[in-house]
């Protein structure tokens, strides 16, 4: 038999030959010192990345937790399964809306008629501006981060004016950030090590969850410190508006 | 499918997975939830959504190399990171041990890190040829040359020979 080669070597190590493989590739080794020392740098370079790996492993931080992660997936699962049922819906009311408005004497041919005409009417033949689109209740979107050496920030960058921010204090690790989902620009979440910046977005309700237990627990807007905790309580930065209790709201403002 | 007992089940080895591959405990953590995300939406099979897993995960690693350059830019700046604590001497001697495997890892071709590391979590040659989009029969010539690939960089940056125990 010529030299195993290294991928038979590897792949007898790895208990990846077939018993009448492994048979033969034995009685070669038994015989050839050549592969016996190749089969030999591969143990011991294996051996050595699992050690080198499991070094690795000791500085990895806990990951999020697992049911903060379910709970993530679990709510884009609901949240995906509401738009497809709502699309279907609109799709089937549009098309027999269409289907019915299209059938001289029908009753929805005569009331889309009706409508257009009092329009016109009201209008007096004006041109018709834009209605804004009712606003869409968005599915919200968050985002957790674990506090590092008791502390944890929330910075608030560039987010619509008008946009309400609702901190508060919970009885959880790790902090969390949600925002509504929608929107041109979309909201953007970015974590580091203890920290969670929060960008664009399309306005309405922000929600920040501060972990009671730890010991620096800050929301920043626009770089600027707005609400702090202090003790068991959240408490203003701004001069004038102090102590906010165990939960707050306030607006994005320019 | 029980999806939660999944979550249990799965998620720590993804978790350490990735942040092997790429050396970022946040990067590790943000693309093991979209993995997880991602198997909700789609109908796989009990029996293959631990190789699914892996496989997604690894190719939303390789889509986000720019982004994630990016990412380490912004952090880098912004001092995200805290700084190193002194300490003891063999503290320090782990921490700097731990940097030279992060870094030997970060050096090798992202395939070969992602069989070594398959390979680690107990994978076969025909899951990882099929995540790494490879033929099963060369998995293990693969395999021997990025086991000595790594090594040699590991060695060549430290100039030391490996970890120890």
């Amino acid at each position: 038999m010529d030299h195993a080669g290294e991928g038979r070597l590897q792949a007898y190590l790895d208990g990846e030959l077939s018993a009448a493989e492994r048979a033969v590739l034995s009685g070669h080794l038994a015989t050839c010192a050549a592969c016996a020392e190749e089969l030999g740098e591969l143990e011991e370079a294996s051996r050595r990345l699992t050690l080198s790996l499991r070094l690795l492993d000791s500085a990895a931080p806990a990951p999020t937790p697992v049911e903060a992660v379910f709970a993530r997936a679990r709510a884009e699962r609901v949240a995906a399964v509401r738009r497809t049922l709502l699309r279907a819906a609109g799709i089937v009311l549009f098309l027999a809306a269409g289907g019915a408005a299209a059938l001289p004497g029908s009753p929805v041919r005569e009331l889309v008629q009706a409508v257009w005409d009092q329009g016109v009417k009201l209008l007096g033949g004006a041109r018709q501006e834009p209605v804004p689109a009712p606003p869409v209740a968005a599915e919200p979107i968050g985002i957790d981060a674990a506090p590092v050496n008791g502390r944890i920030r929330i910075v608030l960058t560039n987010l619509p004016e008008g946009t309400e921010v609702r901190v508060r204090l919970v009885d959880s690790p790790v902090a969390w950030v949600e925002a509504p989902a929608a929107g041109d620009p979309p909201v953007r979440f970015l974590r580091g090590a203890g920290r969670v910046e929060v960008s664009g977005g399309s306005g309405g309700v922000l929600r920040v969850d501060l972990p009671r237990g730890v010991a620096d627990a800050r929301v920043e807007v626009d770089g600027r410190l707005r609400v702090f905790k202090d003790g068991d309580t959240l408490r203003f930065a701004e001069p004038g508006r102090g102590e906010a209790g165990e939960e707050t709201t306030f607006l994005i403002a320019r | 499918m029980d999806h939660d007992a999944l979550f249990h089940r799965l998620h720590p080895a993804l978790y350490r997975y990735l942040y092997r591959l790429t050396g970022d405990a946040d990067t590790a953590d943000d693309i093991a939830q979209e993995t997880f995300v991602r198997l909700l939406r789609q109908s796989i099979p009990e029996e293959e959504v631990r190789p699914w897993l892996f496989t997604v995960a690894t190719n939303l690693v390789r889509d986000g190399v720019r982004k994630a350059g990016r990412r380490q830019r912004l952090l880098a700046a912004e001092n995200f990171l805290p700084a190193a604590v002194p300490g003891p001497d063999e503290e320090t001697d782990r921490l700097e041990r731990v940097e030279a495997v992060r870094r030997a890892l970060a050096r090798i071709p992202l395939r070969d890190r992602q069989l070594l590391l398959m390979r680690e979590e107990g994978f076969t040659y025909e899951e990882m040829a099929r995540a790494a989009g490879v033929a099963p029969g060369s998995v293990g010539t693969l395999l021997g040359r990025a086991l000595k690939r790594f090594m040699q960089v590991y060695q060549a940056q430290e100039g030391t020979d490996g970890p120890r125990r």
